[in-house]
């Protein structure tokens, strides 16, 4: 009877104890608060130290929210010019020890204080790795900030932002500057203005504070003092208004940004190695014909200025030149301007273009490592025989390119019905279903459609035989190119290589195509949406 | 037993170190052995991003296989909602899983490994590589343990549970009979996009490479199967990561019989070496007592031979005095006799002549 008694009880217990055990594991692993995370964790880890300890993750916004009238200077002290310096409660670094102490009598003070007053507060002494805690799962919705042009025009004709002094008529003079060296100060220059990572980088260079820093102490303590004079429209003062990746997708974008005034050209001839031996008055030939490039289209079509001007608003030939210099990394002129993997790149850009639905099913089935030799002559058309058929007066030069681009057929294309077949009847591999009725005609013409939508399609295609090059590859361009089975034998008992069988092929294009423009019918697997069952 | 403690342990650490040695030993000279397969073996690249789930190599291999048709046809893609394994009248099956919200079809089979795991396992040899390329398996000698099953790292042979009489376990035959021909396997032979291509598996190595190499932004750099479990006859390449679509991707690149080979071959040095070792310790400590006893026993025995000699001699000794003494003692009494009686005679003769006197 007892023995029985202590086993039911011994049983309960042990059920207790796993369900417990169950709960308390599972409630350990939900440490995610949002599927998306936070904008605001800051990792603070002291440089020089023995640093025995993990980073602590310090939640800027959250304390923000605890402040009652969000004054920064609770935490952040001014510094001669009246700006906040962002550094916690300093405006220099001290040495190790020093720095540890600022943040633990601060820190800790202020969570005691807090406490004292009957208000929930952050962890004590003691409770080292409540803050220490940099292994805590704390998802992180953190992204850089992309100034672009919408955003930097919204600055530029803001109101509140006032200009440097009464002789600027504009305000760039409120954010641009160069650094004076003799008077160690920093000045506008006027014409001279630059994206900031020209000269501040991802860390501290001597003289040259960190992005991250300059970024801050300019933008937030503008956003802050226009804050504080009531300023209704002011920008983000909080980590997650400028950072969290959700809400910086409804930053308002300005519909059409008006061109942004820098004195650049409207259109420019690059011809680097001709102008050098112009410099050099000495006669040479042109290996390659000079580019005339449309600088004014090209400043629509990219983000903001940096995507192509990454180093500085230069011409790209001063530091990428022809045989590479270590200030462009050694990356010579041919690879700065064809690289097909680098967005910095001509030909990388154009190649990131055809990743667009409209134009992937042909290009996605064509491999990037392939050099189209036949499509040089697009961008190099200029008819420049040698270097001294090239004006050696900028404005000269300028108007002679503009005259070449201006001279561009960009007009949709459009193809004569007589040309391409209607309808093509494919049934040499015809068993269990009735030969296809492919619907030439149709095809070409949707793809026009979708082409001519883009200037950029319009104008690399305007050799009418290039588009049937999508389908009808690796063949001398024709209008009456050869049958698929030509090449593609039917499926091969052996593989010998990564040509598909005459099955494998159509399957392949056509699917391929289909899924790459997102085109749902005819669906992959409905069979005979494109070939009708044999009875 | 008068081995010691520490001798006993001395004997038997010595003992398991030389096993431990020559064990080593052997799986070492396994170690060093990669096998890199048969020159001429055959083999099947999947090209993951092709596949689009349409199940047409499923309806040949139940064709090929003549295998019973299932319930629900093969042109119903329903049953790609849920995750299926291999079964015991289905060889291959399709899955669907969703990457970054695109649906992305994955086909599993038997992936016929270089040095299979099921073949090690298998203890009547009903699973064997040939090597042309397929892993077959002989029905009629299997016992139906299915140790196979538990050996097999892909989770692939499945196992006729519906057969009271004779099951057998079922998987991918490679269609080792059709490759025979110069055919190519069912699977291959009707995917519609060659999602599937059969060859050489060092050409095929090479085509999965190339097509990396000219598509890098669409493909995962590696080929699965190239080194997984020593290396497998059925090649995967993928533009999603693997571990995404249900394939494992921390089985390591050493095969299952190579895992196992180190302690097996241990095995009969174990069987072999010990019952002789531990026989010879203990005859050797069963020797030793026998030599102390018997040594014991002389001693015993000399002893005692001794004490007999010194009593018999002391016996002897204490005879003598007694004899001595008694001799001795019979003088003495002689004598007192004698003088006894020749008092007596005396004191008659004294009164002897008293009386003559009369």
């Amino acid at each position: 009877m007892n023995f029985k008694k202590n086993f039911q009880q011994l049983f309960w217990v042990i059920v207790f104890f796993l369900i417990v055990s169950v709960l308390y594991t599972g409630a350990l692993e939900t440490t995610g608060k949002s599927d998306n995370g936070r904008a605001d964790v800051i990792s603070i880890q002291m440089a020089g130290g023995k640093s025995q300890m993990l980073a602590v993750m310090f939640l800027h916004d959250l304390h923000t929210a605890s402040l009652e009238n969000q004054d920064c200077s609770t935490c952040h002290l001014k510094d001669d010019d009246k700006q906040y310096s962002f550094k916690f409660m300093r405006t220099v670094d001290f040495d190790y020890e020093v720095n540890m102490t600022v943040y633990h009598e601060n820190c800790i003070g202020c969570h005691n204080r807090m406490k004292s007053e009957g208000k929930f507060a952050g962890p004590d002494t003691g409770k080292c790795r409540a803050c220490h805690n940099q292994e805590a799962n704390v998802a992180t919705s953190w992204a850089d900030l992309d100034f672009d042009r919408s955003l930097h025009y919204r600055h530029e004709s803001a109101q509140a932002i006032k200009p440097v002094s009464e002789k600027h008529k504009n305000n760039c003079g409120a954010c641009h500057h160069e650094y004076d060296k003799k008077s160690r100060k920093t000045v506008y220059v006027p014409g001279k203005e630059g994206a900031c990572q020209y000269c501040h980088q991802d860390v501290t260079t001597g003289d040259i504070r960190a992005m991250q820093t300059v970024a801050h102490e300019s933008c937030v303590n503008c956003h802050l003092k226009l804050k504080s004079k009531r300023v209704i429209k002011t920008g983000p003062t909080e980590c997650k208004g400028c950072h969290d990746l959700e809400l910086q997708k409804e930053i308002k974008q300005v519909e059409s940004v008006p061109r942004m005034k820098r004195n650049q050209p409207d259109v420019i001839l690059m011809a680097s190695t001709l102008m050098k031996s112009m410099a050099s008055k000495t006669k040479t030939k042109a290996t390659i014909s000079p580019v005339a490039f449309n600088h004014k289209q090209h400043e629509t079509a990219s983000q903001s200025c940096q995507t192509c001007h990454h180093a500085s608003l230069e011409k790209c030939s001063s530091c990428h030149t022809l045989s590479g210099d270590k200030k462009g990394q050694f990356i010579p002129l041919e690879k700065a301007m064809h690289d097909t993997k680098s967005t910095q790149s001509c030909v990388g850009c154009h190649a990131d273009a055809q990743t667009k639905k409209d134009c992937a099913g042909c290009h996605s089935q064509m491999a990037m490592t392939d050099k189209r030799s036949n499509q040089c002559n697009r961008c190099h058309h200029m008819d420049i025989k040698d270097s001294e058929q090239l004006p050696s007066e900028t404005d000269a030069r300028i108007r002679m390119a503009k005259a070449s681009v201006d001279n561009r057929n960009t007009k949709p294309l459009i193809y004569e019905s007589k040309i391409v077949p209607e309808k093509v009847s494919i049934g040499v591999m015809a068993k269990e279903y009735q030969p296809a009725d492919f619907p030439h005609e149709k095809v070409v013409k949707t793809l026009l459609a979708r082409l001519n939508k883009n200037t950029m399609g319009t104008y690399f295609h305007q050799d009418k035989l290039v588009m049937c090059q999508g389908c009808h590859h690796n063949s001398p361009q024709s209008a009456t190119p050869p049958k698929c089975a030509s090449c593609h034998g039917m499926t091969p008992k052996m593989a010998a290589d990564n040509r598909p069988g005459l099955k494998g092929a159509y399957h392949g294009q056509c699917i391929g195509c289909h899924e790459e423009m997102g085109i749902e019918k005819p669906a992959a697997t409905a069979c005979i949406e494109c070939h009708k069952k044999k009875q | 037993m008068t081995i010691s403690r520490r001798k006993f342990l001395g004997w038997f650490g010595g003992g398991l170190s030389a096993t431990a040695v020559s064990a080593a030993g052997t799986a070492m000279a396994g170690g060093n052995h990669h096998f890199e397969g048969h020159p001429d073996t055959m083999g099947v690249l999947h090209d993951i991003s092709r596949c689009i789930g349409c199940r047409k190599c499923e309806e040949a291999c139940n064709r090929v296989n003549e295998l019973p048709k299932p319930e629900k046809p093969f042109d119903d893609l329903s049953v790609l909602d849920k995750k299926r394994r291999t079964h015991a009248s289905y060889y291959t099956v399709v899955n669907r899983f969703e990457v970054d919200s695109k649906p992305v079809f994955v086909k599993k089979q038997c992936n016929h490994c270089m040095e299979p795991a099921c073949a090690s396992a298998c203890f009547v040899r009903a699973f064997q590589k040939t090597p042309n390329g397929p892993v077959v398996y002989d029905e009629s000698v299997c016992v139906g343990c299915r140790y196979c099953m538990i050996a097999c790292p892909f989770n692939i042979p499945a196992y006729e549970y519906d057969d009271a009489l004779s099951p057998a376990v079922t998987k991918c035959t490679l269609c080792a009979p059709r490759i025979q021909k110069g055919q190519l396997p069912g699977c291959v032979e009707s995917c519609p996009k060659e999602a599937l291509i059969f060859g050489n598996r060092k050409q095929l190595i090479k085509i999965a490479r190339e097509r990396i190499n000219k598509y890098p932004e669409r493909y995962i750099d590696h080929i699965y199967g190239e080194h997984e479990m020593g290396g497998t006859s059925w090649l995967y390449i993928s533009n999603v990561a693997f571990s995404k679509i249900g394939m494992r991707e921390d089985l390591g690149t050493t095969s299952a019989p190579q895992l196992t080979s180190g302690p097996l071959a241990a095995v009969p040095i174990v069987v072999g070496l010990w019952p002789v070792l531990l026989t010879g310790i203990y005859a050797i400590s069963q020797r030793k007592d026998k030599v102390a006893a018997e040594e014991q026993a002389e001693a015993v025995a000399s002893a005692k031979a001794a004490a007999d000699e010194e009593m018999k001699q002391q016996i002897a000794g204490v005879k003598k005095q007694a004899a001595k003494e008694k001799e001795a003692a019979i003088k003495k009494e002689v004598k007192k006799a004698l003088e006894a009686a020749a008092k007596e005679a005396e004191e008659k003769n004294a009164e002897a002549p008293e009386k003559k006197e009369e």
